[in-house]
């Protein structure tokens, strides 16, 4: 899409300002607040009216994120790998709101798996995002489920596929 | 004997899945179009079809419709427990037995009956398949014979029933005529009757979780969300019935509801959260594991203030429990339903009335409130059937609570979602989609001050928890206040809620009878209004009757009023079957004993 700017204004007379949120809290350097500033580009370059957004997350650094964006938009950072069930319901209760769902991979692939799969299974029309690094930023490094096998992590165990024992690690560890 | 016209229980043992429903429904409504107060109660195992199944039906002149303990008429067609059955009928009974079922040595003062139900169906419908299905109807002709139920109030009430399928009408009548035939041939009238009164007119017979779904309807519900579990799903399936007939547009024929059958009740409850944020009133129905998987987003929609309402139909746990039995002990576990500081607002419907009503109230409490509010309803109310008087059409327009649309935000120079404006501790919010720029706001679980932002700061949280607090001050002006009967002169007052208000009602009449007058509270909701308090100081003692093992609600009543505890002594009933009047009245006997002893 081709952004029609004049003066800083987009097409419904928006400046990127109007876009923004609070001040990111998350580690200086952080991924996830550049894909945080991308999307406050493109809701701006896309004129995205804010009232129309809603932005939905779980729990983890990624579900924070939604604060950091969007303040004119309504936010639900709801419970550990349920966003999906919360946008179901936004969904239903309202089909003209356009939904932004922000979720990171512990949220998505290890404690929320299935409502993720559910929401795909019921073709939710929302952007979902996964900010996918591969562990838990929040509680200080462990794997998530989508860590890749061999992942050393300072003073931690090996990252693995279930099942499959090494010979640094017990199977307690195992994710 | 002289013959006992209108008070007395009939108890029939099938099997699961033999089509018993259309039989005891067929009788109860004949006896009810009679104008006798009558009520059904089905006692059916945790199966799908082949095991025992037991149906009571009890007439009642007086209009107790609380269990009887003991049954005076049995039909017996199940080989399975026919012994165990009849063991169990006292001096005086009626047993009608399926001929060829095994019988213990039976007591000369019973009379009996053996009736040959597979020779008296045989002739009528030859597929071996069908004939399981109608059979029941056979014993309903000889029921009514015996019981002298007018045929021709059973025929119209089979017509009501089956009116509509002509082939399995005919069938069922021929059964209901075999069978009463071979009655008037072979059967004495039983010394138990129903004579016709005219206490009925205008009644309905209806189960809780039809009435609760109709009043949901009522009440505005757009969306639902539930998990299939016993005894609860078929109030989801009700209301889903009620929607579909009566909430599409007559123009487009489009659904202007939704009903989502989610993958577990976690996602039951998220999905009714997310539809209520953003303006639906959504509602989820469960029961016993339903309700505990519930608990963190409850606990979420309690702190962030996200309107929900949550039916909790009550069965026997803990864990799977009896899951086809009833209780009331989920009392506890909905008032605090999550981790950290929480306490909820609980309806308690005693009646069917009660069902209805609450499902519209619920709404109302919950978007007044913000928060969740729970329903306890049980298996007994729910699903079985009740005479009650007709439902009344809504008179007031549906309380929306502190919403504020673009206008409302046009007239003021901030918005702040959790500030305490009116000083009675309910903010205001938006709803997503309000096209205004101070209008989006965070909702999140996490700690936050007025304005909706994050923070740790200890005063703020400490300020917002004392808050919610307050809101749940105000809350106790506006659920529904308890009943109250106040007798003068009566020292000992009876205080109970949901399913065991009618063996109170019937308790009290018997302990009046001996002596013992009683003043009673019917609690209609979590938290106590001051009427409760009141009660509490004007007995010298107050009995706190409760279907669970741990004293639930005289636990909530000590911890509220720690000065009164003294006053209350439970009687607790918990082994799954409905609570009944004789066992109110011993425990309470038993108990005064002491009382006066100790003086």
């Amino acid at each position: 899409m081709t952004p029609v700017e004049t003066n800083g204004k987009n097409r419904i007379g928006l400046t990127v300002a109007d876009y923004r949120g609070a001040k990111s809290t998350l580690c200086p350097g952080c991924g996830h607040d550049a894909i945080t500033g991308s999307i406050i580009q493109a809701a701006f370059e896309a004129g995205l009216e804010p009232h129309r957004v809603a932005k939905l997350s779980g729990i983890g650094c990624s579900s924070k994120t939604p604060a950091y964006f969007l303040s004119r938009s309504h936010g639900f950072n709801a419970v550990h790998g349920r966003m999906p069930s919360i946008a179901t319901g936004v969904f239903v209760a309202n089909r003209a709101l356009t939904l932004l769902g922000v979720s990171g991979d512990g949220d998505t692939a290890s404690i929320g798996l299935g409502q993720f799969l559910h929401l795909v299974r019921r073709n939710v029309p929302l952007l979902y995002i996964v900010e996918n690094n591969g562990v838990y930023g929040l509680t200080k490094g462990q794997f998530s489920a989508t860590a890749d096998v061999g992942t050393k992590a300072k003073g931690r165990p090996v990252a693995s596929r279930h099942g499959r024992r090494r010979r640094d690690q017990s199977l307690r560890h195992v994710q | 004997m002289a013959a006992t016209n209108n008070d007395f229980s009939t108890h029939v043992a099938t099997v699961n899945g033999s089509g018993s429903q259309t039989a005891n429904t067929t009788l109860i409504r004949a006896i009810l179009q009679m104008g006798v107060p009558v009520s059904g109660k089905n006692l059916f195992p945790s199966n799908i079809a082949g095991l025992p199944t037991w149906f009571t039906i009890r007439v009642s002149e007086r209009g107790y419709v609380a269990r009887k303990r003991r049954n005076d008429v049995l039909v017996a067609m199940n080989p399975e427990t026919s012994v165990e059955d009849i063991s169990a009928m006292g001096p005086g009974s009626i047993l009608i037995l399926n001929e060829g079922v095994p019988t213990p040595r039976i007591p000369e003062d019973r009379t009996v009956y053996k009736i040959p139900f597979n020779k008296l169906v045989e002739p009528i419908v030859p597929d071996a398949k069908l004939r399981k299905l109608v059979i029941n109807l056979v014993y309903v002709g000889v029921a009514a014979h015996v019981l002298g139920v007018d045929l021709e109030e059973v025929d119209r009430s089979l017509s009501a029933q089956l009116g509509r399928k002509p082939k399995a009408l005919d069938m069922n009548r021929a059964a209901v005529k075999a069978g009463a035939e071979y009655a008037a041939q072979h059967l004495q009238p039983a010394p138990f009757r129903v004579e016709r009164r005219g206490k009925t007119s205008g009644k309905i017979l209806i189960e809780g979780n039809q009435a609760a779904a109709l009043g949901a309807m009522f009440g505005g519900v757009t969306f639902l969300s539930w998990y299939p579990i016993t005894p609860s799903s078929s109030l989801a399936e009700s209301l889903q019935a009620y929607l579909e007939r009566y909430r599409r547009d007559p123009k487009t024929g489009e659904a202007t509801f939704a009903v989502i059958q989610a993958e577990d009740e976690i996602a039951a409850i998220g999905m009714v959260l997310g539809a209520s944020w953003t303006g639906a009133r959504a509602m989820t129905t469960t029961s016993g594991p339903g309700l505990s998987l519930m608990t963190e987003f409850t606990g979420f929609a309690y702190y962030a203030e996200v309107p929900a309402v949550i039916w909790d139909i009550q069965r026997v746990g803990p864990s799977t429990g009896l899951p086809t039995r009833t209780s009331q002990a989920d009392i506890l576990s909905a008032a605090f339903l999550s981790h950290g500081d929480t306490k909820h607002i609980l309806l308690l419907p005693a009646t069917v009335e009660d069902c209805y009503a609450f499902g519209m109230k619920a709404f109302d409490l919950a978007e007044r409130f913000q928060t969740p509010i729970f329903v306890l309803s049980d298996l007994d109310i729910g699903m079985n059937v009740w005479m009650s008087e007709p439902f009344h059409y809504p008179e007031k327009p549906w309380d929306r609570g502190k919403v504020l649309a673009a206008e409302d935000l046009a007239k003021v120079a901030t918005f702040e979602r959790y500030r305490d404006k009116d000083g009675d501790g309910i903010p205001y919010r938006t709803l997503p989609g309000t096209d205004h720029p101070l209008a989006g706001y965070f909702t999140r679980g996490s700690g936050h001050d007025e304005k909706a932002a994050y923070t740790e700061s200890a005063e703020t949280y400490a300020r917002v928890m004392d808050r919610l607090a307050k809101k749940y001050e105000t809350a106790r002006s506006f659920v529904p206040p308890p009943v109250v009967d106040r007798v003068p002169g009566a020292e000992v007052g009876i205080l109970g809620f949901g399913s065991s208000h009618w063996a109170i009602v019937e308790a009290r009449d018997l302990l009046t009878v001996e002596g013992l007058k009683t003043s009673y509270l019917l609690l209609k909701a979590v938290p106590f209004t001051n009427d409760v308090r009141s009660f509490i100081e004007a007995c010298d003692r107050v009995y706190v009757v409760e279907q669970n093992r741990d004293a639930q609600m005289a636990s909530l009543l000590t911890m509220e009023y720690p000065d009164l505890a003294t006053k209350l002594r439970p009687v607790l009933h918990y082994d799954g079957l409905p609570i009944d009047a004789e066992s109110v009245v011993e425990r309470i006997k038993e108990r005064e004993r002491v009382e006066v002893l100790t003086r």
